[in-house]
C-alpha cells in the first residue's frame, strides 16, 4: 500500500507539468497581459522595466522555462496583480475552499444517498418520480438564484444567518453549503438510484433473498455496497471540483476562496496565479482519486480479491486489477 | 418611565453585547467601534502610486496636498504651502508639515517626498517629474523636465499620488510600501488580498484622529449581494447600488441612499471611433450619422441612472475649468434621426456604396455597458448601418487599445475625468496615450495640449483646450453620452463618509451612531 | 448468469429488429413518451422558428415598456432592454438546443470511449488516460475556452466545442468506474472465451451494460451546457447580441435578480423542461435498453 501511494504521488510530477505547461500557455494565447492592466497609466520606461523584470520582453517560452526552474526551487513565482507569493495567496484562501468543499458534499451525501436508494427500492412509485423531480430542479436551477434566494430568505427576511463572507464560522457557513450541496445532491441522488436500480435487478440479490436475507439487509449491504462504485466516482469528482472553489457561488456570497481567485486572475491575465492555483488544485484533485482509487478497493469484494491476489492471476489482455490500479506485487493492505 | 426604563435596558444590553465582543475593554458608549464597508473595486496591492485603488490609498496615505471634493477646494496635507519659483511652471516650492510620522514611527520629511516622486509609476507624475532639490528636511524644490501648470493639482490624485515612507520601502520591498502616514493603519496580518483589508486607526495621525477604532473594507462584486449585506447589517454601508436596487433602498427607512451625483468630477461614457484603422476612420459623414441617431436619454434609460446627465458633447470633466460647449461647436451632432438618415446616405456616396458592418467592443462583463452598447446597436439599425457587438472583458479591452493594435471600429468605454484638465485628458486624445481609445494621432492637436500645459495663462490655456475639443468633437471622434453618477447606500446612523460623485467614496471619517 | 448473455444477443419476440425491439419496449413508458414529446415540440420550435417569428418582436427596444413584471401583454414580462421576455425565450431555442446537445454529444464522443478503454485494458493505459483526465479536469473550463477560441477563432461551434471538451473527464471517469464493475462478469469471460475482439467485446457487451450512469451524465449535463456556455459570452465567443439565447437571458437577467427575479425565473424553466424531457427519455431509453429486463 505505501509504495501504491508513494508511485501515485509521483505521478504528480508529470501533472505538475503538464498543468503548468497547458495553463501557462493558455494564459498566453487569450488577449492582454496582466502588466498591461496595472500598466495603463504607468509610465513607458516603467512599463518596459516591468516587462523585463517579469520577461515579457521575451518569448513565453522563455517565461515557461523560468517558471519551470523557479518551480523545481520551490517557487509558484509572484503574482503581477497582487505583488504577493502565489503559495501564500493560495495558502489564505485555502481553509475557505475546503471548508466549503467539504460542508456542500457533506451535505450532499448525506441527503442524497438514502433518498436515492429510496427512490431505487421504490422504482415507479411516488417517493421515486417525486425525488427525480426535486433533483431535476436542483440541477437545472442557476446557482446563483438559488444562493440569492436563499440569501434574501435566511438574511435579509428573517435574519437568522449572514449573507457574505466568511466571518461569523458556522453561521457563515451554512448557505453557502446548500447552495453549492444542492447541484451535487440532484446528481448524486440520480446516480445513487440509478446504479442501485442496476444492483438490484442483479441475479445474486435474488439468491441472497431466496436464503432468506432480511430485505433491509439485501439493500443496505448487498446491494449498496455493490452500487458504490459510480457513487464513488462521483463523489469523487464532485469533490475535486469543489476543491477548485465553487466560482458563482464564492461570488454570490462574497467567500474568500480559490475558485474566485483564480477566475479573478483569469480575468486580469495573472498567469503566476492562475498557473500556480491550478497546480495546487490538481494535486488536491490527485489526493481525492487517490483516496476514491484506494475506496474502490474497499468497497468491491471482486476487485478487493484481486488486490489480494495482485499479479499472480493474470487475464487475457486485461491484466490484474492491482497494476490497473498501479498496487505493487503482494501489496495487499486492503485485503 | 416605563420608556425610559426600557431604554435603559436596551442601551446596558447593547453595552454588555458590545463589551463581550470587544473582550471588555472599554469604548465611547455610542459610537461603533468597528465599521466595515462593502466595495466594489478591489485593492489588490499596496504600492500607491500603482495599485489603481483611491478609496483604500485615501485611508493608509497622505498626499502633499489635498483635493476637498466637497469645497473643490486645494487643502494643506503634507505640504503646508506651495508655490511655482519663476515664471514658467517648472520648479514647485513647498514647505512640509513637521512632526508628521509613518505608521511605523519613522519622521516624514523632505527625502520621502523625493523617494514617493522619484518611485513613482504613474505616467502623470513619472511623464513630467525631473528631480527634486532638498533644501531642508521640511523644504523642498521638486523640478520638472516641462512646463505643467496642472502639476499642484495631479499631487492631490489619491490614485497615485500617495507619500510612502522612504527607509521602509527600501527595508521591505514587498511590504514597505503599506506604510504610510494616513488616519487608518493596513493590518496585513488579518488582510486577504482582493478580498478583505482591515485597518486600524492610526492614533498619531497629525490630524484629526477618527472615532472608530476598526475599518474594514470587504470586496463584494455582486450589487445584490452587497445590498443583502448592507440590509443584513454585515456592513455599514456600500459602494454601487445595483440599478434596479435604487428604489428598494429609498423605500427602506433602515438605510439610507446616497449619491454624489455634482461633488466633484464624474464618469464620463462615450463611443469613440478607432482613427488609427477602423473602418469608418475616413468616413466623416459615417461618423457623425452614427453620433446624430445615438438618443441619449436612451442610453440612460438603459442603463438605469436616474440622476445621470446628457453629456452636450465636448469630452471634458463635468465642471473642469476650459470646457468647451455647445455654441463653441460648429457641426450639431445632436439627436436627430432625419439628420442621421441623411448623412447616412452621404456616407454611402464616400464610400462608393454599401457600407461596412462596423465592430463595436467594450467591456461587456459590466451590465451598463452591454445596455450602452445595444442602444448604440439599435440606434444604427434604425439608419440601416450594421454593427457587431465584439463582447470581451477589461483585459481584452486594453490588449486592443493600449498598443493601438486595433482590431474594432467603435469602442464604447468610460473614464472617471479629472477637474483639471492635464490628467486624463489629455491622454484621451494624446498619440500612445493610455486612455486614447479612439487610438487617435493628431499632430495639431497635440501641439495644442502642449502648449495649453505648459503656459499659466489663463487665456491661452482656456483658447487652446476648447480648440481641442472642437476638433475631436466636429469630426465626430468621440461621441460623449453622458455624466454617470455615483451613488452608495448606508445605514442610517452613519455619518461622515463623502460620497464623492468620482466614484472613490471617503470612508476616513465613518462613524455609526448606536 | 451466463444466461444473461445470451438474452443479450438473441432478441425476445421474434419478427421483430432490435430497433423495433426498443421502441416497443419505450413506447410502454408513459413518462418517457411525454419527455420525447417535449423534444420533439421544442425540437419543432427551433427548427422552425426563423420562419414564422417576427425579428422585430425579439431584439426591437422599447426602453420606456423596460423591466416590466409579467401581464397580459408580455406574458414573462420584459428585459432591461424593453424587449418581451416570452419571445425572446421561445427564439432561444434555437441555440440553446443546439448548444447543449451538441456539446454534450461531443463530451460523450470523446469522454466514453476513452473511459471505457481505461476501464477495460487497465495498466499503463488505464493510468495514462486517467493523469490526463486528471490534468484536465483542474483547468477552469472557462480558462479552457479562452484557450480553444484563440486557437480556433470565436464562432458558436467552437464555443459548443470549447463547452464539450470541459465537460469530457466527467464522461471518462463515471465511463471507467461503470466499466470496472462489469468487465470481470461471466458473460464477458464468456465472450472472451469465444474469441471475440476486444472492441467487440467493449461495444456490444460492456457498454451496453452500463449505460445508465452514461446516459445519467449525457441527460443532466445538457442543463450545465446551456448555463456554462452563456458563462463564456463574455469572452465574445457565444451568440451575439442581440439574438437571445437561453443563457445569455439568464445571465442578463442576473444584474437585476433581486427586483425582477423573473428575468431569470422563464429562462430558468424552459432549460428545467428541457432537461427534464432529456431525461425522461434518458430513462424510458435506459430501461428500454436494459438487457436484464428482457423477458
Amino acid at each position: 500500500m505505501h509504495r501504491y501511494i508513494i508511485k501515485r504521488v509521483l505521478m504528480l510530477i508529470p501533472i505538475i507539468i503538464g498543468v503548468s505547461f497547458i495553463v501557462f500557455f493558455m494564459m498566453d494565447m487569450a488577449e492582454g497581459n496582466a502588466l498591461d492592466l496595472i500598466g495603463l497609466d504607468f509610465s513607458e520606461e516603467k512599463l518596459a522595466e516591468l516587462y523585463h523584470q517579469y520577461g515579457y520582453d521575451r518569448s513565453v517560452f522563455y517565461r515557461y522555462l523560468l517558471y519551470i526552474k523557479n518551480l523545481f526551487h520551490g517557487s509558484l513565482g509572484t503574482s503581477i496583480i497582487y505583488k504577493k507569493d502565489v503559495l501564500d495567496l493560495y495558502l489564505q484562501r485555502l481553509p475557505a475552499t475546503l471548508k466549503l468543499a467539504s460542508a456542500s458534499v457533506l451535505v450532499a451525501v448525506v441527503l442524497s444517498i438514502p433518498l436515492g436508494i429510496r427512490a431505487a427500492t421504490h422504482h415507479g412509485s411516488l417517493t421515486d418520480n417525486a425525488s427525480m423531480v426535486l433533483a431535476l430542479v436542483g440541477l437545472s436551477m442557476p446557482n446563483y438564484w438559488l444562493g440569492l434566494m436563499l440569501a434574501v430568505l435566511f438574511a435579509q427576511k428573517l435574519h437568522w444567518l449572514p449573507s457574505s463572507g466568511d466571518l461569523n464560522g458556522i453561521w457563515s457557513l451554512i448557505l453557502p453549503a446548500i447552495t453549492v450541496g444542492t447541484g451535487l445532491m440532484a446528481t448524486m441522488t440520480r446516480t445513487t438510484r440509478s446504479s442501485m436500480l442496476d444492483v438490484i435487478r442483479q441475479d445474486y440479490l435474488r439468491t441472497a433473498r431466496a436464503k432468506g436475507v432480511p430485505e433491509k439487509r439485501v439493500i443496505n449491504v448487498h446491494a449498496l455496497r455493490n452500487a458504490l462504485i459510480p457513487i464513488i466516482t462521483v463523489v469523487g469528482t464532485e469533490m475535486g471540483k469543489a476543491l477548485g472553489g465553487a466560482v458563482v457561488t464564492e461570488n454570490v456570497f462574497a467567500w474568500p476562496g480559490v475558485g474566485r481567485l483564480i477566475i479573478e486572475a483569469v480575468n486580469q491575465r495573472d498567469t503566476a496565479t492562475v498557473t500556480g492555483c491550478i497546480i495546487l488544485t490538481a494535486v488536491m484533485i490527485s489526493i481525492v482519486q487517490l483516496i476514491v482509487d484506494i475506496l474502490y478497493a474497499f468497497v468491491d469484494p471482486r476487485l478487493r480479491a484481486e488486490y489480494s491476489t495482485g499479479g499472480q492471476r493474470s487475464r487475457r489482455k486485461t491484466g490484474p486489477r492491482a497494476a490497473a490500479l498501479g498496487l505493487a506485487g503482494k501489496e495487499g493492505a486492503v485485503a | 418611565m416605563k420608556k425610559r426604563s426600557v431604554v435603559v435596558l436596551v442601551s446596558l444590553l447593547g453595552a454588555a453585547m458590545v463589551l463581550a465582543a470587544c473582550g471588555g475593554v472599554a469604548v465611547a458608549a455610542d459610537y461603533e467601534e468597528h465599521i466595515v464597508v462593502a466595495i466594489d473595486t478591489k485593492p489588490t496591492n499596496f504600492e500607491p502610486s500603482g495599485n489603481d485603488s483611491s478609496v483604500l490609498n485615501r485611508l493608509v496615505y497622505d498626499e502633499l496636498i489635498n483635493y476637498n471634493k466637497v469645497t473643490k477646494e486645494l487643502e494643506p496635507a503634507l505640504a503646508v504651502k506651495w508655490e511655482w519659483v519663476g515664471d514658467e511652471a517648472t520648479v514647485l516650492h513647498l514647505d512640509l508639515r513637521e512632526g508628521v510620522v509613518f505608521h511605523n514611527g519613522n519622521a516624514f520629511t523632505a527625502a520621502d517626498v523625493a523617494y514617493t516622486l522619484s518611485t513613482n509609476v504613474n505616467a502623470n507624475i513619472a511623464n513630467y517629474y525631473d528631480h527634486c532639490d532638498i533644501q531642508g528636511d521640511y523644504s523642498v524644490n521638486v523640478v520638472l523636465k516641462a512646463p505643467n501648470a496642472d502639476f499642484v493639482n495631479l499631487l492631490t490624485n489619491t490614485l497615485y499620488a500617495g507619500v510612502k515612507d522612504k527607509e521602509s520601502c527600501e527595508a521591505d520591498p514587498d511590504n514597505g510600501s503599506a506604510i504610510g502616514t494616513g488616519p487608518w493603519k493596513l493590518d496585513l496580518e488579518h488582510t486577504i488580498p482582493g478580498d478583505t483589508i482591515e485597518l486600524l486607526v492610526n492614533d498619531k495621525y497629525w490630524g484629526a484622529v477618527p472615532t472608530a477604532k476598526r475599518l474594514t473594507l470587504r470586496y463584494i462584486d455582486s450589487a445584490s449581494s452587497r445590498l443583502l449585506a448592507l440590509q443584513n447589517r454585515e456592513v455599514h454601508a456600500m459602494m454601487s447600488v445595483g440599478e434596479t436596487d435604487v428604489e428598494a433602498v429609498k423605500a427602506d427607512p433602515a438605510l439610507e441612499f446616497k449619491s454624489g451625483s455634482g461633488v466633484g468630477p464624474a464618469k464620463y461614457y462615450f463611443l469613440a471611433f478607432n482613427m488609427m484603422n477602423g473602418a469608418a476612420k475616413d468616413n466623416l459623414y459615417l461618423r457623425q450619422a452614427i453620433a446624430r441617431a445615438i438618443d441619449n436619454e436612451d442610453v440612460i434609460l438603459a442603463v438605469g441612472d436616474e440622476e445621470a446627465e446628457v453629456s452636450d458633447g465636448a469630452m471634458w470633466g463635468y465642471d473642469a475649468p476650459y470646457r468647451a460647449s455647445a455654441s463653441d461647436f460648429k457641426t450639431d451632432l445632436s439627436y436627430n434621426l432625419d439628420e442621421a438618415k441623411a448623412l447616412v446616405e452621404k456616407a454611402k456616396k464616400e464610400a462608393g456604396g454599401a457600407l461596412p458592418e462596423l465592430h463595436l467592443i467594450s467591456n461587456t462583463s459590466k451590465s451598463i455597458n452591454m445596455n450602452h452598447c445595444l442602444v448604440i446597436q439599435e440606434a444604427c439599425r434604425k439608419i440601416g448601418v450594421n454593427v457587431v457587438i465584439d463582447e470581451t472583458d477589461g483585459a481584452g479591452v486594453n490588449a486592443k487599445t493600449k498598443f493601438n493594435a486595433g482590431g474594432y471600429d467603435m469602442i464604447m468605454h468610460n473614464i472617471p475625468l479629472e477637474t483639471w484638465p492635464t490628467g486624463v485628458n489629455r491622454l484621451m486624445v494624446k498619440g500612445n496615450g493610455s486612455n486614447n481609445r479612439a487610438l487617435l494621432a493628431n499632430e495639431d492637436v497635440e501641439k495644442k495640449l502642449f502648449q495649453a500645459t505648459a503656459s499659466s495663462d489663463p487665456a491661452v490655456r482656456d483658447k487652446l483646450y476648447k480648440e481641442v475639443q472642437v476638433y475631436v468633437h466636429d469630426n465626430a471622434i468621440y461621441v460623449p453620452s453622458y455624466y454617470g453618477s455615483r451613488n452608495g447606500a448606508q445605514l442610517a446612523g452613519v455619518e461622515g463618509i463623502v460620497w464623492a460623485n468620482d466614484g472613490y467614496p471617503e470612508f476616513t471619517y465613518a462613524t455609526f451612531k448606536k | 448468469m451466463s444466461g444473461r448473455q445470451k438474452t443479450l444477443a438473441a432478441p425476445a419476440h421474434r419478427g421483430r429488429s432490435a430497433g423495433g425491439e426498443l421502441w416497443h419496449r419505450f413506447k410502454k413508458n408513459k413518462g418517457a413518451m411525454l419527455g420525447l414529446l417535449i423534444l420533439i415540440v421544442l425540437i419543432g420550435v427551433a427548427l422552425t422558428v426563423d420562419f414564422w417569428l417576427d425579428q422585430e418582436l425579439v431584439i426591437g427596444q422599447n426602453l420606456r415598456e423596460k423591466l416590466q413584471q409579467p401581464n397580459a401583454k408580455h406574458w414573462f414580462g420584459t428585459d432591461e432592454m424593453g424587449r418581451d421576455l416570452f419571445w425572446r425565450t421561445v427564439y432561444g431555442t434555437r441555440f440553446s438546443m443546439a448548444i447543449g446537445f451538441v456539446a454534450v454529444i461531443i463530451s460523450a464522443i470523446i469522454g466514453v470511449p476513452l473511459g471505457a478503454v481505461a476501464g477495460y485494458y487497465g495498466g499503463k493505459l488505464e493510468t495514462l488516460i486517467m493523469r490526463f483526465t486528471d490534468i484536465f479536469s483542474a483547468i477552469p473550463s472557462i480558462l479552457m475556452a479562452i484557450a480553444i477560441v484563440s486557437l480556433l477563432g470565436r464562432n458558436t461551434v467552437n464555443l459548443m466545442l470549447a463547452v464539450g471538451i470541459a465537460a469530457v473527464p466527467q464522461f471518462t471517469r463515471v465511463t471507467r468506474a461503470a466499466v470496472l464493475t462489469v468487465k470481470n462478469a461471466e458473460f464477458v469471460e464468456a465472450a472472451r472465451a469465444l474469441g471475440k475482439t476486444d472492441a467487440y467485446i467493449i461495444f456490444v457487451h460492456i457498454l451496453p451494460n452500463c449505460l445508465s450512469p452514461i446516459i445519467v451524465q449525457v441527460t443532466l449535463r445538457v442543463a450545465g451546457a446551456i448555463i456554462s456556455a452563456s458563462s463564456l459570452s463574455f469572452l465574445g465567443i457565444g451568440i451575439k447580441p442581440p439574438t437571445p439565447e437561453w443563457g445569455s437571458l439568464l445571465t442578463a437577467g442576473k444584474t437585476y435578480i433581486m427586483g425582477h427575479s423573473y428575468l431569470c425565473l422563464f429562462p430558468g424553466l424552459a432549460i428545467m423542461l428541457t432537461v427534464l424531457a432529456f431525461n425522461m427519455v434518458g430513462d424510458g431509453l435506459r430501461d428500454a435498453m436494459d438487457p436484464r429486463l428482457k423477458d
